[in-house]
């Protein structure tokens, strides 16, 4: 196949002068002040990914998402209409959490734990014990507090600001637009890991968004997976910086050698039916939505599919990282065990990042150096705290 | 447990009876089977059943629509902890992955 990636230097840095190439600074990814302002200014006023439709297929299915860094917990249920909602889960009475497992079904309403008041799955209040011994109470006021919630493509986003300043389509922007029909409902959920990391949560991501360090810190299971230059150096066939997002894409390396599990579980399998994504640039394509949103794409033997993460912030210096891995369901046996094959060997590869994202922290957090350094291959990182800097320099008291 | 009389593996598959306890699900039960398995133990398991692999493979496509039977479904856990092993005899050729953090520290939902 012919090779689309272009290897000279320094190429996108020309397509994207603005933003920079200095130094950044540390003191972001440890600062308290500066944790409290992204709460604030970032993670109060942007579209966050809490998970998508497809998890809740039936009328009353909900799941719950914590935004911990907002100590918010929303309430994502399909109502008796059908329509998918979001609430704040806490009981309008004294405020209890309403909602205590992680994903159910409710029968048409749920109860309050602590002194049972009733809420439909479309969020009315529904019925108070006692309701005669409160003082004018009209039911009607009370329902649970919505949350503004818009759907893409079957993610569901909500907006904690009571009134956002965007749309979630205008604020998806340029990814909205490439991934625009996308078929991500062929690919369910497969697995989800949840690893608490001792890192800020910027460290995560920075260290997921680029592609440099894979013929190192990854030399073991994809030195030499994806086209490098002649140094061995890895290039981008893609870069897009969005409004707020960007992608970078890939081809894979041609040298890649298959070892004797993989040559078996790559070996054609009789399927002729190819699943590809039309939408995608290259064969692996990073989309990161900011804040702590991406999704990754990427090619697997005749069959496409997609992971996402998100990162968590818990404090400062505590992050989830969250990984959800879906893949269409297998045509064959073989397709099955490759999937499971392809889950196994980037856990591998995930356990190497995780111990990388703490070590990184580490040394951060020591403030022996006050600048990270980028290099053309890092502008995505360069591009995240770039639109970062940007929202916390608009959002502060001038 | 298989019931009496019924073999713990597909017939043509009584060669990988030593390995039956490395028929287990979920993914976490084959997680912590590998940490728990010494390298002996890893390269001996890989050894003989990653050359069965392909064969395996082919028996098991003829149940793919129906609900396996037991044996089968075990011949089948047995190739899903052979992937989960994988790197650590193809590539790391050690117990571990190089600087990486605790397996069991990716604890899945399932
Ligand atoms: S706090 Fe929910 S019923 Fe009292
Ligand atoms: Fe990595």
């Amino acid at each position: 196949m012919a090779m689309k990636t272009e290897l000279r230097e320094k190429q996108w840095v020309e397509k994207y002068p603005d933003v920079g190439t200095e130094p950044l600074p540390t003191e972001p990814y440890l600062s308290q002040e500066r944790f409290a302002l992204e709460r604030d200014l970032v993670f109060r006023r942007s579209w966050i990914n809490v998970g998508r439709v497809d998890e809740i297929p039936g009328i009353g299915d909900y799941f719950v998402r914590d935004i911990a860094i907002c100590k918010a917990s929303i309430l994502v249920v399909r109502g008796s209409d059908g329509i998918v909602r979001a609430f704040h889960n806490v009981c309008s009475h004294r405020s209890n959490t309403l909602v205590l497992d992680e994903r159910g079904t409710c029968p048409g309403r749920l109860n309050c734990h602590f002194h049972n008041w009733v809420y439909s799955d479309t969020g009315e209040l529904l019925w108070v014990p006692d309701e005669e011994n409160f003082f004018d109470l009209d039911k009607r006021d009370h329902g649970l507090t919505p949350v503004n919630m818009d759907i893409w493509e079957g993610f569901v986003f909500v907006h904690l600001d009571p009134e956002p300043a965007q749309t979630l389509q205008s604020y998806l922007g340029g990814v909205a637009d490439q991934l625009a029909g996308c078929p991500f409902d062929k690919m369910p959920l497969s697995q989800t890991y949840r690893v608490e990391e001792r890192a800020n949560w910027k460290v995560g991501l920075d260290a997921q968004n680029e592609l440099y360090h894979f013929p190192f810190q990854h030399r073991h299971v994809a030195g030499d997976a994806f086209r490098t230059n002649d140094k061995r150096q890895s290039r981008y066939q893609d870069l897009r910086l969005y409004n707020y997002h960007s992608v970078w894409s890939c081809e894979y390396g041609e040298s890649h050698k298959l070892t004797p599990i993989a040559s078996t579980l790559y070996k054609f399998d009789g399927i002729l039916r190819a699943f590809t994504i039309p939408q995608m640039i290259g064969e692996m394509d990073f989309f990161t939505v900011f804040p702590n949103f991406v999704i990754l794409l990427y090619q697997l033997g005749t069959s496409t599919s997609y992971l996402t993460y998100h990162f968590w912030p818990l404090a400062v210096d505590r992050t989830i990282w969250e990984i959800r891995v879906h893949f269409r369901e297998p045509l064959s046996v073989r397709e099955r065990i490759r999937q499971e094959y392809f889950k196994c060997i980037s856990r591998d590869t995930l356990q190497e990042d995780t111990a990388m994202h703490e070590a990184v922290h580490s040394g951060l957090a020591s403030r022996a150096k006050p600048h990270i350094i980028l290099q053309d291959n890092e502008i995505a990182i360069r591009h995240f705290h770039k639109v970062m800097e940007d929202r916390i320099g608009a959002g502060l008291p001038t | 447990m298989p019931a009496i009389d019924e073999p713990s593996l597909p017939e043509e598959f009584s060669d990988l009876q030593p390995y039956l306890e490395w028929a287990l699900e979920p993914e976490r039960a084959r997680t912590e089977m590998r940490v728990a398995s010494s390298m002996v133990e890893i390269r001996d398991f890989y050894d003989t059943v990653q050359p069965r692999l392909e064969a395996m493979i082919r028996y098991l496509e003829d149940f793919r629509d129906d609900p396996m039977p037991a044996p089968a479904h075990r011949l089948y856990l047995i190739s899903l902890s052979l992937v989960e092993v994988a790197n650590l005899v193809e590539l790391y050729k050690r117990r571990e992955v190089f600087e990486g953090c605790d397996p069991l520290r990716y604890a899945s939902d399932q």
